[in-house]
């Protein structure tokens, strides 16, 4: 039983390579060309648009402004009508204009193409997921939570699609306006520039530095924010036992624990990101401090070192230099924090199928049910085998039951022969022939399987019992509930059917995963403990039903009571992944060996308890 | 705005930190309001002193203004360094107080945030911990989980950021435009002159960014159950090949998502640019009216940038306008989603807590429906059952058995007749204690994953090791655990599917068998197991069963022939009622007819 322990979900570090993983990411984006270069052109223009107002109201000021004021001024000094020329102003207007219009078109088109390739992308990772989740086989299941999974598929994909589109957006905006912005400066005035690049170092620094703090922070609070949903699902799904045990308190307060571990980590990370701001800001500030006394005593030098414009666009440079630093670390950070849900998503995608196609395999054509097992050997997990050196033939047409204690084997024979699992030794044969040589679709559109636990989806009643057959006829549904002594559904045909059955009795729901296997017609019949849950007489009825079912057909029954398996031409009793015994029913008995036990024990019990209780009936009388 | 409402009460007793924190915030504000007026003093009280040799010096008008000059030292030829130096020193004390209060300001509200959404996820787990059955059977689990996880997400952005942005938004905008007045009412008025259609254009957004979005939301969700009910039941897909009909069933409903989305998405690059350019356009509006005061001489240089300043900041919250509405559009849809849980009526769990129950269940014309449907499912029940009774409940499947102990549990309430425990209608007493009273073997077995012992142990998990064996002993699963490696301590996985059925059946057994209450009830508890095995159990339980009132619901004559009485259900009525002596004798009776199947079959095995 070691392998339950690895059970719990591989952990996803995210410590592995950041860089592999946006490689992959960006494959996908990539993929839509024209979106992705129309994505990354529009926000490059909008960047260089953004770096461009600061340039306008420089020359705005210098060539419009000043001059003009100076005239003005002077004009009134010699006690003259100040002549107004707007001309200049008006062409300044123009160009702020023009820059906005061109930034508006580029927000349009990348707002669009963002979004277009964040939905398509999202919806191609998805498509990807849930097709290979249909192939992957029974053993991925064993050990992977459903919760867990679906996690995947909703939440995770939302995460690294958001890191190509509006993630991206931030760097490719941050880098065009950072570069743009110290192109300008160098060309306006070296020696400024040269303060503010200063700030960069310093304000990259702190943006690493706090940003991987909260990321840390935030790390642990996501992982248990999935315990959280864990504990939800967990509860949620075990709400009955809880009410039954009168739980919901205890529950409620050992929630509250894990809850406040979330509460602790989410503030840490909280408190570093409401320290990250006003750090950067304050670093700004003294960048644009600096550029203050440096520019303004340039622009009093004589020679005039620069001018007034020029001192207010350094200026307005100095404080806004730090948006797309905060932007760049924020797309590393998201990077980062979305590694783990990369490595999920991937890893799902890459997961192979334990039980595969092999290439060119065959198609079963009719099955004829001829089932054998050479030297089988089977484990979930190679410390504990289940079967070993198993040699068992089913002719074609023939009906076995296989009896024996719980835990011994049983489920996992008829797993075998479904090739749900694969022998990890020997070869099971079907009609003379390797099944593994074989397609899986091509067996199991011939089998028809009542598992153990009954599962029914949401939908109607009709909708379950027609569901590998969907076009069959109501008629036909009609049959195989009555063949199963389920006819009391005929009138409720299209009541809904609450996810996993819930608003039916046990043995309804057997009765109806009966039906749904026997309108499948199959060729191969394996019935679970199909009945267990089901009444005596209402099996006593179905009796018929079933003799006629595994008339024609090679069928497997597992089933605890006699009524059940003794209409089986052979039966087999199972103990310790060995066929202890077989034969038919009265061979065994006669054998006075397990299977003699197995039914007598209580019988015997019984029957004494039973003619003692007569004969103090008959005394008392 | 009722749901406005309902996102306040969420912040419960931390509102007087957030004010608080909005109190600091406004003052940080403050603080950055006076940035742009240093720049503004530079250009026109010194540069422009300076510049024309200490002759000519522009007025600063504005109080601010005013004060800001007064800082400085005055002004002589020879001092324009440290002028200048204590120019760059007032802002960066400016900056210095904007930074500190902005950050005790953001610490304050993620304290409070956090605080507030802890108290959310424990009353949301509280809350569906004691919400009724019949709530937990409708509602679909992954949609509940949705809800819990990823809208509490939602609210929790909300009051942890956009909130703290709505105030800093209307505080900027309001500031910027006090700074504005105080130095030209006019041009004041001509910066904020469109305001009002982008507060009409965000207001169209927002109404439309709701509905699509709720329509986004309700894809997604279609989209979450489809995935979950295919995992669910993904053993049965794959027996009978179903994998290409899921496959496509759920592509269609990933491209309705997609399809949702890009509208989403058109809508946004609808607004956007539409936003941005009102925005733009009051800015260039701005610039161009500010150029004609100060080439009319009716504003300085140094205003006109200080001014350009104010600009920006008082038009940046109309452009930011639009993404609080949509978040909050997107709030106020998750704060609904969690009304819907929080408002369900739950469980009431008042009444008796205290008394020694002895065990007598008494059933009076009990009339019963589910809720939502229109069959009785119990017609007319009546039967008593004295303390230390062992009752077989016996019945063709469908017949109602597990509905009579779900009743007797108060997962559903009668909807007709009473029921009474030791004389006390049930529902006079407290339905934890109630159920405290009774241990129920479910007939589905569900297991926690966690290890065997902390399953068996659940009900008490301080539980001693022997009690915990005594029980895995009675329910015969001990030797079995024994020969797993990790023996109690083996995980059992999700939801048990790593033991085999008949093994799970006898975990939860062991589980309700660990403390013994007066009534034990044992619905189909044993069908997966195999009839030695049964026998096993039923002898050991003996021990347990003692003066204990005990129902069995069971299909085998082998397991109900300890019973002191069998009472019979078919299609919800009880149809015989007696000893199984009794029964017996009733020809043609249920009892009797699957007696004559268990004896034929019992004598081909015999002889
Ligand atoms: N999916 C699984 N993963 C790991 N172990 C399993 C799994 N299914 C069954 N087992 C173990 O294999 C053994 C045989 O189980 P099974 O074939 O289900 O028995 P049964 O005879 O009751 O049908 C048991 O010990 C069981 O615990
Ligand atoms: N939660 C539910 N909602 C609606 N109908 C239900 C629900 N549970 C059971 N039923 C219906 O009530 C009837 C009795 O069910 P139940 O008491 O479980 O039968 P059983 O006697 O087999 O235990 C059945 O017809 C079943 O379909
Ligand atoms: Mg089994
Ligand atoms: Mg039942």
């Amino acid at each position: 039983m070691e392998h339950i322990q690895q059970y719990q979900e591989k952990e996803f570090t995210g410590k592995g390579a950041l860089w592999p993983f946006l490689k992959r990411l960006f494959t996908y984006s990539i993929k839509h060309k024209r979106w992705f270069w129309s994505f990354v052109i529009s926000v490059m223009v909008v960047a260089v648009s953004d770096a461009l107002f600061p340039l306008i109201w420089m020359y705005f000021i210098d060539n419009a402004i000043t001059p003009a004021a100076k005239m003005y001024w002077e004009a009134k000094q010699q006690g003259l009508t100040p002549q107004v020329n707007y001309g200049q102003l008006w062409f300044y207007i123009g160009l702020f204009f023009a820059n906005a219009v061109v930034q508006v078109i580029g927000v349009f088109f990348f707002i669009r193409f963002a979004g277009y390739i964040e939905e398509t992308v999202m919806y191609e990772l998805r498509r990807e997921m849930f097709g290979r989740l249909q192939e992957l086989s029974f053993s991925y299941y064993d050990k992977s939570a459903t919760g867990w999974l679906l996690s995947r598929i909703t939440s995770d994909s939302q995460r690294v699609t958001e890191l190509l589109s509006w993630g991206f957006v931030e760097v490719v905006w941050g880098i065009t306006m950072i570069i743009a912005c110290l192109g300008a400066m160098l060309f306006y005035n070296w020696k400024l520039a040269l303060i503010v690049l200063g700030s960069l170092p310093v304000l990259f620094g702190i943006s690493i530095k706090i940003r991987l703090l909260i990321l840390n922070y935030s790390r642990k609070a996501r992982k248990l924010n999935s315990e959280i949903t864990a504990a939800y699902s967990e509860h949620i799904n075990g709400i009955e036992v809880n009410k039954i045990t009168t739980q919901e308190t205890r529950v409620s307060h050992e929630f509250t624990r894990l809850s406040d571990q979330m509460r602790i980590a989410s503030y840490k990370a909280a408190y570093y990101t409401a320290m990250y701001f006003p750090m950067v800001i304050l670093v700004g500030s003294a960048a644009a401090a600096l550029v203050l006394l440096a520019g303004a005593n340039m622009v009093l030098a004589v020679p005039v070192g620069i001018s007034i414009g020029t001192l207010t666009a350094f200026f307005s440079y100095a404080t806004q230099i730090f948006l797309p630093i905060v932007d760049i670390s924020r797309f590393y950070a998201q990077a980062q924090g979305s590694l783990s849900a990369g490595e999920r998503i991937f890893s799902l995608i890459d997961e192979q199928p334990e039980i595969q196609d092999q290439p060119g395999a065959g198609v079963f054509n009719q099955i004829e049910g001829d089932i054998l097992f050479e030297n089988v050997g089977f484990y979930y997990h190679p410390d504990k085998p289940v079967l070993q050196n198993l040699n068992l033939h089913i002719k074609a047409g023939q009906s076995v039951a296989l009896v024996g204690p719980t835990g011994h084997g049983k489920s996992t024979i008829a797993n075998l022969i479904c090739r749900f699992y694969e022998p990890t030794e020997g070869v099971i044969y079907i009609d003379g022939e390797n099944y593994t040589a074989k397609t899986q679709q091509s067996l199991h559109q011939q089998l028809g399987v009542v598992l153990q636990t009954p599962h029914l989806f949401e939908g109607t009643i009709a909708g379950n019992v027609k569901y590998a057959r969907p076009d069959a006829a109501d008629k036909e549904v009609i049959e195989a509930l009555e063949l199963v002594g389920a006819g009391f559904f005929t009138n409720r045909l299209s009541e809904k059917v609450e996810s996993g059955g819930e608003n039916l009795s046990m043995g309804e729901r057997q009765l109806i995963s009966f039906a749904r296997a026997i309108l499948a017609q199959p060729r191969i019949l394996i019935m679970d403990e199909a009945t267990s849950s089901i009444d005596t007489l209402t099996e006593a009825r179905i009796q018929q039903g079933i003799e006629h079912m595994i008339a024609g057909r090679t069928s497997v029954i597992i089933a605890h009571r006699l009524s059940t398996i003794k209409h089986c031409d052979r039966i087999l009793l199972i103990q310790n992944g060995k066929i202890a015994e077989d034969g038919n029913h009265m061979q065994l008995m006669n054998q006075r060996g397990q299977y003699y036990r197995l039914y007598t024990k209580q019988l015997k019990h019984e029957v004494a308890t039973r003619n003692i209780a007569e004969e103090e009936e008959l005394l008392a009388e | 705005m009722k749901n406005l409402k309902k996102l306040f009460a969420i912040l419960h007793k931390w509102k007087s930190y957030y004010l608080l924190s909005a109190v600091l915030l406004i003052v940080s504000t403050f603080f950055r309001m006076l940035e742009p007026k240093v720049l503004q003093v530079t250009i026109d009280g010194v540069i422009s002193w300076y510049g024309s040799g200490g002759k000519e010096a522009v007025a600063i008008t504005d109080s601010i203004g005013r004060f800001i000059f007064s800082l400085l030292p005055t002004l002589q030829p020879q001092n324009l360094l440290t002028v200048l130096t204590a120019i760059v020193l007032v802002y960066l004390f400016i900056a210095l107080l904007r930074s500190a209060t902005m950050f005790v300001s953001s610490a304050i509200a993620a304290q409070s945030t956090e605080k507030a959404i802890k108290r959310l996820r424990d009353n949301l787990f509280a809350y569906l911990q004691r919400l009724p059955m019949s709530f937990h059977i409708t509602a679909t689990t992954g949609e509940l989980i949705q809800r819990c996880t990823g809208d509490v997400d939602t609210v929790r952005k909300f009051i942890g950021t956009q909130v703290v942005d709505v105030v800093l938004l209307s505080t900027v905008f309001l500031f910027s435009f006090g700074m504005m007045l105080n130095m030209n009412v006019t041009y004041a008025l001509i910066a904020v002159c469109l305001v009002p259609f982008i507060f009409i254009q965000s207001y169209i957004f927002f109404k439309r960014e709701s509905t699509v979005w709720e329509a986004h939301e309700a894809e997604q969700d279609k989209l979450t159950s489809l995935v979950e009910e295919n995992l669910g039941g993904i053993r049965v897909v794959k027996a009978f090949a179903r994998e290409q009909a899921e496959i496509d069933r759920f592509e269609k409903q990933n491209r309705a998502k997609l399809s949702i989305g890009l509208k989403h998405v058109d809508l946004h690059a609808q607004f956007w640019p539409l936003s941005d350019m009102l925005f733009h356009l009051q800015i260039t509006l701005s610039i161009l009216a500010g150029g004609y005061f100060t080439l009319n001489n009716q504003i300085t240089v140094g205003e006109l940038t200080a001014f350009y300043s104010y600009i920006v900041m008082v038009s940046w919250p109309m452009r930011n306008i639009g993404r609080v509405l949509s978040q909050m559009s997107m709030a106020l849809v998750a704060i609904e989603r969690l009304s819907a849980i929080m408002d369900a009526p739950a469980e009431d769990y008042s009444g008796i807590t205290n008394a020694a129950v002895k065990g007598q269940v008494a059933f009076r014309n009990v009339w019963f429906k589910y809720p939502g449907t229109d069959l009785y499912v119990l017609k007319d029940v009546s039967f008593t059952v004295e303390p230390g009774e062992q009752v077989a409940l016996m019945g063709p499947t469908g017949a109602g058995k597990s509905t009579i102990i779900a009743l007797l549990s108060r997962f559903y309430e009668p909807e007709k007749g009473e029921i009474f425990l030791d004389g006390i209608n049930i529902n006079k007493y407290s339905k934890e204690f109630l159920r405290s009273n009774i241990g129920v073997v479910l007939q589905k077995p569900f297991l926690f994953s966690t290890t065997i012992k902390r399953n068996i142990a659940y009900v008490n998990p301080e539980a001693e090791e022997e009690k915990l064996i005594e029980a895995a002993q009675a329910a015969s699963i001990h030797e079995i655990i024994h020969i797993f490696p990790q023996g109690y301590d083996t995980m059992v996985g999700e939801k048990g599917v790593s033991l085999s059925g008949g093994q799970k059946q006898r975990v939860t057994l062991a589980r309700t068998l660990l403390e013994t209450p007066a009534i034990l009830v044992l619905d189909d508890a044993t069908s997966a197991v195999d009839t030695e095995t049964e026998y096993d159990i039923q002898m050991a339980l003996q021990q347990y069963t003692g003066n204990k009132t005990v129902f069995i619901i069971a299909h085998r004559v082998t397991s109900v022939q300890h019973a002191s009485r069998i009472i019979v259900l078919d299609k919800g009525q009880i149809v015989q009622n007696g000893t199984p002596a009794q029964l017996q004798q009733e020809e043609d009776g249920f009892y009797s007819r699957i007696y004559q199947v268990q004896v034929a079959i019992e004598n081909e095995i015999l002889n």
